[in-house]
């Protein structure tokens, strides 16, 4: 395990985040699969990816006067340097290698502010105004490999420029050290023009745009109306393709946006601000207490909603309550440690929980534990094998499947 | 005596949308009636069903459901269990909770006398010994019973079951017909329906015949329409109505009329 216990301040938060997206996910998982709507929650998934792009479009359009293009096939964007404050970009940025780049020798000084940069040159600006490494995923190729020996010494050889390696070459490897702000930073990013002092309204901040976006989703999901002619699967098969298109749309238009996106998507960020977290936490709060709240409804609502309402519940407020808890849980969730993991832990977590267990609550439980413990394992072997993050943490739900499956065959049908 | 009158129906239009299956319905259930919801399948009886229990809004006239007090009726319903999803990891008991969270009403939890009286309504139908089980792994008749103890277990003032005898076999169908007879001589109002004529005409005291696409609509005490000529335009066939004991038994005439599987005659044919 190179490096990784001694590097906690690296991965502590996203870890804590990745152990209570598990959890609630986990948790939130048995309804989910109880109620039959993996695919609500996939559709939930994508707008939640919809509003974070589309955050990160209105903030450029905000702080940006002009219209932002980016010409598909030149690969390069009008956008003017350091125009997207730091704090808009930095919690997704900052990966591993980018700490790294920290510590090495001051960057050369910051090129004339052009209005039109390649990505290449993007990545170097805001490397200066304090935003290192922005758009490098965890295991995703960078523009330059690695020197040879440096995967296995963890250190970047001689002439080879740190923010440029592999990033998996760096993931994992020894010598995996903490961010210290490059000297100076705060003043170039007032320089820039970038940085705090450019800030860009709370209701811009992705993780709301995201969650106004999936609470929108939910609402309209639940209340759909019947068509003889259209299964209900079709209506929510419409807004996933039509959210999963817009994500692809919009994300084409934000110019250093691609690598972001992938980031919310496939959860590769290897650290996490704590305000994330912070977000994470008070989302997941929230939820647990709507949860105890209501849970009775939540049973009687989704196990027999016609003699639930027979009764006097409320059933359609309480379906759609029960499906905003979910969507603002993907929203805060996927922002933190990325959709891919977050729909994995919805869905698999369960699926072993239920096999094993025909208790409701002992699922319930089981469920939540499994998403918790396969988001911290898949973390830490995602750093000790240089995989990136969100895949290794889906893939380690997506394990303790086998055993459940198991545990089902040993006790039988 | 005057019994005190639970649901009161006037010029009652029932339907889908924009679909009226049936209009001009008049219909009343007093306290302790047991009325019967008969016809062929397809025939609206479930949505009359629905229609009165508040699930459906009419498409005309109105539905009044009053207790004698003048507060709101309780329903006690038994939804058809095939309605119900085998997935779902819940112990018979937790089933029959659920009966008392309409009563409990939101934000408040079950305490021991809800999980005190979800027992007791187990024990009277005869599932006491079950609790613990998985509701899924129950028989027909066990989670028929365990179903109807739900609905018991709210106190209702009427229970009202949707074709609680589908899919059962001959002595599941007698002992669940035992019981809702048992439950309604206790007083308490019980209104079914069923498409199996057979299974509600010899216990309910009242019977509703629904055939939308003859736009028919009968009730009246059951003794009064289990007649030939009213059956055979309710089944479109002709029908024979003939006593075995105390038990009217009814065939379709050409079933009377022609030899079983098992006659000699018919056999000597071969």
């Amino acid at each position: 395990m190179p490096g990784f216990f001694d590097h906690s301040e690296i991965w502590r938060n996203q870890v804590l985040a990745g152990v209570v997206a598990g959890a609630v996910c986990g948790y939130l998982g048995i309804w989910v699969v109880l109620r039959r709507v993996v695919f609500v929650a996939a559709a939930l998934g994508e707008l939640a990816g919809l509003g974070v792009v589309t955050a990160f479009l209105l903030a450029l359009s905000y702080v940006a006067p002009e219209p932002v293009h980016r010409p598909p096939s030149t690969g390069t964007a009008h956008v003017p340097a350091g125009v997207l404050p730091s704090a808009f970009v930095a919690p997704r940025a900052e990966t591993v290698d980018s700490r790294l780049s920290a510590l090495d020798p001051p960057p050369p000084p910051p090129p004339p502010p052009s209005d039109v940069v390649s990505d290449d040159d993007l990545a170097a600006l805001l490397d200066q105004v304090g935003v290192q490494g922005a758009g490098t995923a965890v295991g995703t190729e960078a523009a330059h490999p690695p020197a040879a020996g440096a995967r296995e010494t963890g250190a970047p050889e001689a002439g080879t420029p740190p923010a440029r390696m592999t990033s998996s070459a760096v993931f994992g490897a020894d010598g995996v050290r903490p961010y210290v702000p490059p000297e100076g930073a705060a003043e170039r990013d007032a320089a820039a023009g970038g940085g705090p002092e450019l800030s860009v309204p709370v209701w811009l901040e992705p993780m709301a745009v995201a969650v106004a976006f999936v609470v929108l989703g939910a609402i309209l999901l639940s209340i759909t109306p019947r068509y003889r002619r259209v299964t209900n699967e079709s209506v929510v098969g419409l807004a996933y393709l039509v959210a999963a298109g817009l994500v692809i749309l919009v994300g084409s238009r934000i110019p250093q946006g691609t690598h972001e996106v992938q980031h919310v998507l496939y959860g590769d960020s290897v650290s996490l601000d704590a305000g994330q977290l912070y977000g994470l936490l008070g989302a997941a709060a929230a939820v647990a207490l709507v949860h105890l709240l209501f849970f009775k409804e939540f049973l009687f609502v989704s196990y027999d909603p016609e003699t639930a309402r027979a009764s006097g519940v409320p059933t359609r407020a309480m379906g759609i309550l029960l499906l905003v808890s979910i969507g603002v849980i993907i929203a805060s969730a996927s922002r933190a440690v990325g959709a891919l993991p977050v729909f994995a832990f919805l869905v698999l977590p369960a699926v072993a929980a239920l096999l094993c267990t025909s208790s409701l609550k002992g699922a319930l439980a089981l469920s939540a534990t499994i998403g918790a413990a396969a988001s911290a394992l898949g973390y830490y072997l995602a750093w000790i094998w240089s995989f990136p993050a969100g895949a290794a943490r889906a893939v380690t739900a997506a394990i303790f499947v086998v055993p459940a499956l198991l545990v089902r065959r040993l006790r039988g049908n | 005596m005057d019994r005190a009158s639970l649901i009161r129906c006037r010029d009652l239009g029932i339907g889908y949308g924009r679909r009226t299956l049936l209009r001009g319905l008049e219909l009343e259930i007093a306290s302790g009636d047991f009325l019967g919801i008969v016809g062929p399948n397809g025939g609206g009886k479930t949505t009359l069903l629905r229609t009165l229990l508040g699930l459906l809004a009419p498409q005309a006239g109105t539905v009044v459901a009053r207790r004698a007090d003048g507060g709101t009726l309780r329903f006690g319903y038994v939804v058809q269990r095939e309605h119900l999803d085998r997935t779902f990891p819940l112990s018979a008991l937790d089933v029959v909770l659920m009966g008392r969270y309409g009563r409990l009403g939101l934000l408040r939890f079950p305490h021991a006398a809800d999980r005190r009286a979800a027992r007791d309504a187990m024990d009277r139908v005869g599932v006491g010994d079950l609790a613990g089980r998985p509701f899924r792994d129950l028989s027909g008749g066990q989670q028929q019973r365990t179903l109807i103890a739900r609905a018991l277990a709210g106190e209702p003032d009427i229970l009202v079951l949707d074709e609680p005898t589908n899919g059962m076999d001959l002595a599941g169908e007698g002992a669940v017909m035992d019981l809702l007879a048992e439950i309604n001589r206790g007083g308490m109002t019980v209104l079914m329906v069923s498409h199996a004529l057979s299974t509600v005409m010899n216990r309910a005291d009242r019977l509703a015949y629904v055939r939308h696409d003859r736009g028919l609509f009968r009730l009246g005490p059951a003794a009064d329409l289990l007649r030939p000529e009213v059956l055979g335009e309710l089944y479109d066939t002709p029908v024979r109505v003939t006593r075995i004991g105390n038990h009217v038994v009814a065939l379709r005439e050409c079933d009377a009329a022609a030899p079983g599987p098992n006659d000699p005659a018919r056999a000597d044919g071969e």
